[in-house]
């Protein structure tokens, strides 16, 4: 183990202990540093910022409650991203919502009105259809992107979150982009070819 | 077991994409002037492009100042005066570049872009900075074509 990591496991567990005492700037602390990485992983992985938040909200209340039996073999971020991927993988089955219609769920999120104006225009449009094809993926290959991306986590650190290696990481992350890459390429070419029709209509 | 340099470039890079920073430091020893590969410009470029892509579906939150409020509520701890923190339209900050990175993902990507550019030395440990400016500057002719 690095130094690096070591200090940090070795910070964790002080903060957990700080917890474990009722301290209540060490519950703060918590709540600033994971609250909001933690509902974004949530959120990429579930394609709902709403639930995103519930999920990140019950794995930092589970870590809150369990703080006494904390062992400072790991460090928090890994625990919590562990926890919530595990809780976003039960939610996602048990809706089977993305593998039936993850376009309709898009919808759905926009009727709620939880899509601002803004996201009518063609950038939304795109993120949208980013966003789609992120939700095909499977969920490991959905979740070791959405930490390599968004989280800007390396190997290690997603392998620790994955329960993985790194090496099968990058093999993950090398699928998702491949993956990705394909799937974005259909949808382009099939918006190019509407655009044409379109265009030889007009002309 | 030893890969060949060009097999962990290409793995790197299938892996964590262009930015380089993100490559894991132990796996760069040995890359200097593997850049130089016109095959490897154009996958850095592609790369790039899905980089880019992708950051047009970061996930947003709906409220996080609400979700931290919410979890100190429930610890049963006092909300300290929080300064706000202003989120960041995903969409304000990504409509301008939508078209050309949408595109980029399909036809290579070569628009724009500084990452290789602000990439310390010293993260990309044997990579050379002029091995890398081939990179860029390639980019940038093919952009005034």
């Amino acid at each position: 183990m690095d130094d690096t990591r070591a200090s940090k496991i070795a910070a964790d567990g002080a903060l957990m202990r700080r917890l474990a005492a009722g301290e209540e700037a060490a519950a703060r602390e918590l709540v600033a540093r994971f609250a909001r990485p933690v509902a974004r992983f949530a959120a990429g992985i579930l394609n709902d910022a709403a639930e995103g938040e519930d999920i990140a909200h019950e794995a930092i209340m589970r870590l809150w409650r369990a703080a006494a039996d904390w062992r400072p073999e790991g460090m928090i971020s890994a625990w919590l991203r562990r926890s919530a991927y595990t809780m976003s993988i039960d939610r996602l089955r048990k809706s089977a919502r993305f593998a039936d219609d993850p376009e309709g769920l898009a919808m759905e999120n926009a009727e709620d009105g939880r899509v601002g104006p803004e996201e009518e225009a063609y950038g939304g449009e795109v993120g949208e259809a980013v966003r789609a094809a992120l939700a095909r993926l499977p969920e490991r290959q959905r979740a070791a992107l959405v930490l390599a991306q968004f989280d800007g986590l390396s190997g290690i650190e997603i392998a620790e979150a994955l329960d993985s290696t790194p090496e099968a990481v990058e093999s993950l992350l090398a699928r998702a982009r491949r993956a990705l890459r394909q799937d974005l390429a259909a949808a382009y070419e099939d918006a190019r070819g509407e655009a044409r029709a379109l265009g030889s209509k007009a002309g | 077991m030893n890969a060949e340099p060009e097999i962990v470039r290409d793995r790197m890079l299938a892996a964590y994409g262009a930015d380089i920073r993100r490559w894991p430091a132990g796996r760069l020893a040995g890359l200097a002037g593997l850049a130089a590969s016109a095959d490897f410009r154009r996958r850095w470029r592609d790369a790039r492009a899905l980089d880019r892509t992708l950051a047009l579906a970061a996930p947003s939150l709906a409220d996080g100042a609400r979700l931290e409020r919410r979890l100190l509520a429930a610890m049963g701890v006092a909300s300290a005066a929080s300064a706000r923190v202003g989120r960041i339209s995903f969409a304000a900050a990504s409509t301008l570049a939508a078209a050309s990175l949408f595109a980029g993902v399909v036809v290579g990507g070569i628009y724009g872009g500084d990452t290789l550019d602000r990439v310390a030395p010293q993260t990309y440990a044997g990579l050379t900075e002029s091995a890398w400016e081939g990179v860029v500057a390639d980019a940038e002719i093919e952009e005034t074509l």
